[in-house]
Parts: structure tokens; sequence; C-alpha cells
């Protein structure tokens, strides 16, 4: 590993022992032992298949948007609109799989693979082409976006598409050739329950692309001159303008892509306001894991670890609530940001 | 101990590593009070990790500062401005959108958190120190709206304003122009008057013999002399600085051939602006340097930028290159045609600050053929290869592929710049401020490249504002001023001044200032 690698690396298990540190001191002002806590959190997450399981579920979602906001990073780019993007996607492959169409699996499935990527590609690359044509900042239009598109598909699955004869806002199922497996499928020890799918095979080949189109491609080599500074990609005559437009559409398109995880593998529908703030964690994610996809693979299996372990602190913690996830996550997002501090830390070293 | 109070400051023995690379190696440094001490040397030779380590940014491995003859430990530049020790960097630390007033008051480091200011004695008493000092200020100017120069003086003052008897300039006189540098000459004459001591760090030898009492010259990391100034030469200080006699080289006679570049009635209006570049006409053949000479922001990087295909809108007129027309010509076209451009100002386009240097060394050049596999793939093993060679043909140091372009020094920066543009196998280079901000060695071994690749039968144009430059290497050259080209110099009957006067717009532009 080079020295840069390993200083990035130190840095970033620095800000997470700092912000592991704080969250104690935190546990221990409530009132419990935050050894107990995170031995919860451990044990719930992954000492058992079910609970592997789980924490590869929750953090499915997370690697996504974590990829999609780093991916717009490395085009010099802010992604907000993580959140809107995944939307538009899933009620895209909502609509269309729940329509009543039925195709056989092998077409079924790449073509809703393909919306789900279209649907959140366009979404991001309208404030890339925004950007680009009238140099108007994208963290603005990301924000109004996302706005625009809970409005949408708020509508969408409230009125014209919402599934009849039920009290849930939820749109019609969609086709079983439409649906993924299970991973239960393939590993039997994970029990049948436990939602983790397909998707998570997708985007983990998903992160070794990535890595592949960053380190070997000429594209990826062209994407970060632009995206390191416009002036030199002029320079060397690398048209920085389609590079912003390319890495929003691909950025919106990792993000379009949870509808496989959620629509295709887990509900089987778009369920209202299913999200709750994963394309918002994606920053997070992003961030913790320094736009590296191991990095970021790394961060979304910390996150997920979390969401899975919050459900047995409310059941074993008289004083503590499952709110306390988000506290640790915040300070870990604190220190991930202020780790440019740690950085110098390591380096004077 | 009492040789020791006779300096105002003695550094002795000093080494400083950087990872395994030693920046400085048992270098000792006396300076007398009251008078100037310039240090001089290629870029690299660690002079400004000397200075560093006595403002308390970098910590010595090994080695002792005295200050007036008392042993000192400076951890940190608050000690470092307690012991009555200033330093001017080159990127200013000046606050834009704040007061002159505030500024000096502010940047005050020794100001305590909590402190009122009162403001009525602090300006009358910066005003009796700008009095002394000979300093001019409009207290409650902003600081955007000064130039270069009166920054520099502003930085100057601050460190005055805060007691200082040692004061570090880096580099000062690289961002100045000709006027301002004899102004900061002034300045620093002052102090000197006033019984400080100023440690000068430039590369300019003509400066040092001009305005230095004593200079010590480092080479690899080590000093290799000290010299009272009335006892040295310019010559013997370069023969110092590159351990070797620097030989002027001559240019030999190239019979230029057909023209490569035609440049006709050339102008560059952007929207709502006057004309930048207004009605150029040039051609460049084979084997030939044709120069550009002119005072800076007279339509240069334009120029640069428009036969590049850097700029594209708000230009009318021709451009043939091998008789074809190139006006409607990305740059990416043009690179792949055979153009290369070492650009005027590299840190800003020809390097990426985050990146190694082998992912440099193909920037402009990465979708060659020969770098990618199906014209997608890189191909790593021959890109890394030719990076390695290209650093040790043309002598970066280090020669390490995987170093960070970003602290390279300029000159090696340069160097690899040059490289990378140079082995292209280009017909036509367009080559800006080639030796901008560069050390002498690095000078020579830059110009000696230009020339064979004049040799080599290469188009060339170099714009330059250094007119021993031009003088060196150009075959013909012509003065820019205001967008046009005005004249053709004559290197046998016109001398420096009479081209000055060209660049500045003729005669008549003298009058009517
Ligand atoms: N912060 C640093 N980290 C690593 N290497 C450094 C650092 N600062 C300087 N160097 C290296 O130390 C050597 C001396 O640099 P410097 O003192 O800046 O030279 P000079 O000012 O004479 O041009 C160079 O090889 C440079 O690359
Ligand atoms: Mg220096």
């Amino acid at each position: 590993m080079s020295k840069e690698s390993l200083s990035v690396l130190a840095t970033t298990l620095l800000s997470l022992v700092a912000a592991f540190f704080v969250s104690a001191v935190i546990i221990l002002i409530l009132g419990e032992n935050p050894v107990e806590v995170f031995k919860v959190f451990i044990v719930a997450s992954l000492f058992s298949w079910d609970g592997v399981g789980f924490t590869l579920f929750y953090m499915t979602p997370l690697l996504l948007t974590g990829l999609s906001v780093s991916m717009a990073f490395k085009g010099g780019l802010f992604n907000i609109g993580a959140e809107g993007q995944l939307y538009m996607g899933s009620m895209a492959v909502a609509i269309f799989a729940g329509s009543g169409i039925n195709l056989p699996f092998y077409l079924m499935i790449p073509i809703c693979i393909l919306l789900a990527f279209l649907a959140g590609g366009i979404w991001g690359v309208i404030p890339g082409y925004l950007k680009v044509k009238f140099g108007s900042h994208e963290v603005i239009n990301t924000i109004m976006l996302n706005l625009i598109a809970y409005g949408i598909c708020n509508y969408l699955v409230v009125g014209p598409f919402k599934r009849q004869g039920d009290q849930i806002l939820e749109t019609e199922f969609i086709a079983q050739s439409a649906r993924v497996f299970r991973l239960n499928k393939i590993i039997p020890w994970i029990s049948e329950s436990v939602p983790v799918n397909f998707a998570l095979l997708l985007t983990i080949s998903l992160c070794v692309g990535y890595w592949y189109f960053f380190h070997k491609m000429r594209y990826g080599y062209e994407m970060q001159v632009s995206g390191h500074s416009s002036e030199v990609a002029r320079y060397a005559g690398i048209n920085s303008g389609r590079y912003i437009i390319l890495s929003m559409f691909i950025a919106g398109g990792l993000a379009g892509l949870v509808a496989v995880h959620e629509v295709m593998g887990f509900r089987y529908t778009f369920h209202d306001n299913f999200s709750r703030g994963v394309g918002f964690m994606g920053i997070a994610v992003a961030l913790l894991g320094r736009n590296n996809p191991l990095g970021i693979f790394m961060a979304a299996f910390l996150f997920g670890m979390m969401n899975r372990g919050s459900l047995f602190i409310d059941i074993n913690f008289d004083k503590l609530s499952n709110d306390l996830v988000i506290v640790v996550q915040g300070v870990i997002i604190l220190f991930a940001a202020m780790s440019g501090m740690f950085q110098k830390l390591v380096r004077s070293k | 101990m009492s040789e020791l109070r006779d300096y105002a400051l003695k550094m002795n023995n000093i080494n400083k590593k950087f990872g395994d690379s030693l920046a400085n190696n048992q270098v000792s440094l006396c300076v007398e009070k009251g008078k100037i001490h310039a240090i001089v040397g290629e870029n690299g030779a660690g002079k400004s990790t000397l200075v560093k380590i006595l403002y308390g940014y970098h910590k010595a491995d090994s080695g002792d500062i005295y200050i007036n003859g008392n042993k000192v430990a400076i951890n940190n530049s608050e000690q470092a401005i307690g012991y009555g020790i200033g330093m001017v960097h080159q990127h200013f630390m000046l606050i834009e959108a704040m007061t002159i007033l505030d500024n000096i008051v502010l940047g005050n480091p020794l100001l305590k958190l909590g402190m009122v200011i009162d403001y009525k004695s602090v300006r009358s008493k910066i005003n009796a120190l700008a009095k002394e000092y000979n300093f001019t200020f409009q207290l409650d100017d902003k600081v955007d709206a000064l130039g270069v120069g009166s920054k520099q003086r502003l930085e100057i003052f601050k460190t005055i304003y805060r007691k200082t008897d040692i004061l570090i300039l880096d580099e000062p006189t690289s961002v100045l122009t000709k006027v301002e540098i004899k102004d900061l000459f002034k300045i620093i004459g002052i102090l000197k008057k006033q019984g400080k001591s100023v440690i000068i760090i430039t590369h300019k030898l003509g400066e040092v013999m001009e305005i230095a009492d004593n200079v010590t010259v480092m080479r690899d990391a080590k000093v290799v002399a000290n010299r009272e100034i009335k006892n040295t030469s310019i010559a013997e200080l370069a023969g110092l600085m590159v351990g070797r006699e620097i030989i002027a080289s001559r240019k030999e006679e190239v019979i230029a051939g057909d023209d490569v570049l035609v440049v006709e009635n050339l102008t560059y209006q952007p929207q709502k602006s006057k004309k930048l570049l207004d009605n150029i006409n040039l051609r460049i053949a084979k084997g030939e340097i044709v120069g550009i000479a002119g005072v800076s922001g007279n339509g240069q990087p334009e120029l640069e930028q428009v036969l590049t295909g850097m700029i594209k809108t708000g230009v009318k007129g021709k451009l043939r290159y091998r008789g074809v027309n190139i006006s409607q010509k990305t740059t990416a076209e043009l690179r792949s045609s055979g153009l290369a451009h070492i650009p005027s100002d590299r840190n800003k386009w020809a390097y990426i600050n985050e990146w190694v240097n082998y992912q440099n060394s193909i920037l402009g050049y990465h979708a060659k053929r020969k770098y990618n596999i199906a014209s997608c793939w890189f191909n790593f093993p021959v890109i890394k290869k030719m990076a390695k060679s290209l650093l040790d043909k043309y002598k970066v140091t280090p020669p390490s592929i995987n170093y960070s372009t970003k602290s390279l020094s300029g000159g090696n920066q340069q160097k690899l710049i040059v490289g990378r543009e140079l082995d292209s196998n280009p017909d036509l280079i367009i080559i800006a401020e080639p030796t901008h901000g560069v050390d002498i060695g690095s000078v020579e071994f830059i110009h000696g490249k230009i020339l064979s690749a004049r040799k080599a039968g290469k188009a060339i144009l170099l714009i330059s504002s250094e007119l021993s430059e031009l003088r060196k290497l150009s075959d013909r050259s012509f003065v820019i001023c205001e967008g046009k080209i005005v004249d053709e110099i004559n290197w046998q009957k016109d001398d420096d001044q009479s081209i000055g006067i060209k660049m500045i717009g003729g005669a008549n532009a003298i009058k009517r200032n």
C-alpha cells in the first residue's frame, strides 16, 4: 500500500476511534455502560448469520448512494440529490413493473435495472447540464430536485398509482418476473426472512467497476482531470463539460439503482417515503470512505451494522432509544469532516 | 561565546530530513546585525526549509539556533515572532475583504483573545511607525484593491509592527515587476539603516549583487560557500550554485524550412471587452524559434491560448497549421496532430496537484494509441516505463514516478512538463515563460532542450517576458503591446532600453504618462 493511502486509512480510523470515544461519553452521561452498548451492536450485527444478513441488507442502499456521491465528487461536483434520484429510479421501476406487463425474467430484470439507472440518471443529469450550460450551482439544484422528486413520487403513490383496496400508500405489486432473488437462495445459512438480495451482488460488482473505471480506464483519468481542475482539463484538451454531465448521469444512475434493492428485491412495490434519508447518508458514507470504493464499502458496512444494532438498543437498554444510532452516526460524520485535522496529526509523525 | 554576540542570528549544524531525503545537511548560517544576508541556491537546495526551521514551521532534526548569542528553542511561529523574527511568505497572509488597518492589527498573533483593540492609539502608533520607515498607506483602504507590490509592503510592515529584528523574505521578487522590485529594495535599505537584519532568498543573482552584504550559497542541502558581496561576482556565485561553470550555449545555424504555422489577421475580442489580440500576423517555419516579447498583460496568455485551441469564442482570423485551417480544431485534435504546449502558468494548467509524476507525465497525451489498449484501457507498463525514462532524460529529481508532482521544486516540475511536451514528437511547440520561477541550473537545461528541438526541425513560438531568454534563443522576435505586434526586434541594433520602450508602446507613450 502506498504511503498516501496508508495515511488516509490511519486518518479514517482515527476519526472513527474519536467518534466512538465521544459516543461512549454520551452513553455514560445517559447512564448506561458504553461497553455493553457496543457489545450489543456487534453481537446483533455480526454474531449470527441473520445478523450479518441484515447488516448487508441495510448496507446495500448506503453503498449505492455512497458510490453515487463519490462519483459526482470525482467529476468535481457535490451531489446532494441522491435522495431524489433514488426515488425517481424506484418510482419508474414500480410503475413499469407494476403495470401488469408480463415479460420473461431474463428480459424483465435487465430492463428494470436499466430503467432504474436511467430514471435516476436523468434526475442527476439535470443539475449537471444546468451547471455546464448556465453555471448554476449543483448543490442548490440537487436540493431543489430532491423536493420535486418527493412531490412527484408522493403524488403518484397517493394518487394515480396507489394500490387499490389498501390503506397503505404503495403502488401495485410488481410482476413476479421483475423480482430478484434473495440471497438465502445461494447462502442457505441466511434464513428466508432476511431480505438481503441480488442487489447486494450487483452493488459490490459496481464497487469493483468503480475502482476499475478510475484506475484502469482513460475515461476515468479524464473525468478526474476535469473534476480536479477545469483549467487543467482545458489545457489538456479534455472537455470538462462532457465529464460533468457524464459523472452526474452515472451518479444519478447509481442512486437510481436503489430501486433494485428496494422495489425489485425487498418490498416489490414503491412504499411511500421509504428511503428516510438514505441518499443523505450516502454523503456521510462517501466522506468517511474518502471516495475510495473499499473505504466506501467499509463505511457503508459500519453504518449497516449500526442500523441493524439499533433495533436491539431499545430492547436491551431502558435509558436509551434507537435514536442513539443517529447520534453516533452524526458524531462520526463530524469527525470524518474534521479529518483534515487528523491528517495533519498523522503526517507530522 | 563572545564571538556569537556579534551575530543577530546564528544557526549551527542544522539537519532536517523529509522522509528519506535530506533537505538540510549540517547547515550553518551567520547573520550580522544590520546587514542584508542573501541565501542563493537552485530550487530544492533547501533554502526555504532552513528559514522555515528558523520561523518555527519545521522542527530541525538536530542543530542549534542562537539569537544575539543566546541559545533558543523555536517550536512554533509565535515563539519565533517572540524572538523578533518575522517572515513574509510568497503567498500573502492577508484578508482581502478587510482594511489595511485591520490587517495590521488582527494579523498580530501577540494579540490575546478577548483583548479590546484601542483603535485610536493603534492608528497613531501605526502612523508614526509608517513615517519612520517611509511607508505610505491609506489605512482605511480595502486590501483587495492593492497591487502585489503593495500587498508585499503591507506584509513587511506587519512584521515591523510586531517588532521584528530579523526579517526573512523568501523569494520576494519573483512576483514583482521591475519598478516594484526597486521599491522593495528601498524598503530593505531603510530596514538596514534602522539596524534590522534581513535574510533574503532569491534566484536572481543580479539582485543579490545589488542589495546584499553577505551571501550564503546552498547546493544539495549543504552550504557550499559564504561570501562577502564585495569579494565575489555573479559568475562565481552561479558556478557555486550549480557546481559547475555555466557555459552559455551558442546557437547553431539551422536553415529554416517550410512554414508550419501561419497566422493571419488574428483578432480576439471576448464579449463586452476590448480587443485583447488585435490583427496579429505571424509565420513560424520548421527549425526556427519565433519570439514574442512584451510586458506581461499585453495579450500574451491570450495568444498562447488561442493558438493552442484553448480559446475559441471571440476569435477571428486565419490559423493555418501545415497548410490546414485549424480555427475550428479542438485542443485535443491539435495535440494529436503534433502540437505541444509548455504553458505560462504551470500550476494552473500543466499538472494535477493531487497526482504523482507518472500520472502527470501523460497529461494531454493520455489518449495516444501507445498508452491505451483498445483506445480506452491504459497500458500501465508502457506508461510507467515512458515516465521513468522521461524523468531520467530530463533530470527531474527525485526521479521517482510515484513522487507527488506538487512536492517537486519549481525547476523540477518545469523539467517534467518540458520533457512531456518536447518528447511527444511535436511539429509545432507553443512555449510561454518556460523558465518562470526556475533555478539557474534548470534554466540552462531547459534552454538547451529548446535549442535541440529547434535543431530537430520543430517550429517553435516562444512567448517570454525575459529579453535575455529571447535574445539567446530566438531567430526572429516581435514586440507585442496591447494585443498588437508593434515591431520586430533587431538583436544587433536594439539594446534592452530601446526594446523596453517599444514594449511599453513607444516613446510617445512615455511622454503621455
Ligand atoms: N514539507 C515537505 N515535505 C517533504 N519534502 C519537502 C518538504 N519541504 C521541502 N521538501 C523537500 O526538501 C528539499 C528542499 O526544499 P526547499 O527547502 O523548499 O528548497 P528551496 O527553497 O531551496 O527551493 C526539496 O527536495 C523538497 O522537495
Ligand atoms: Mg523555496
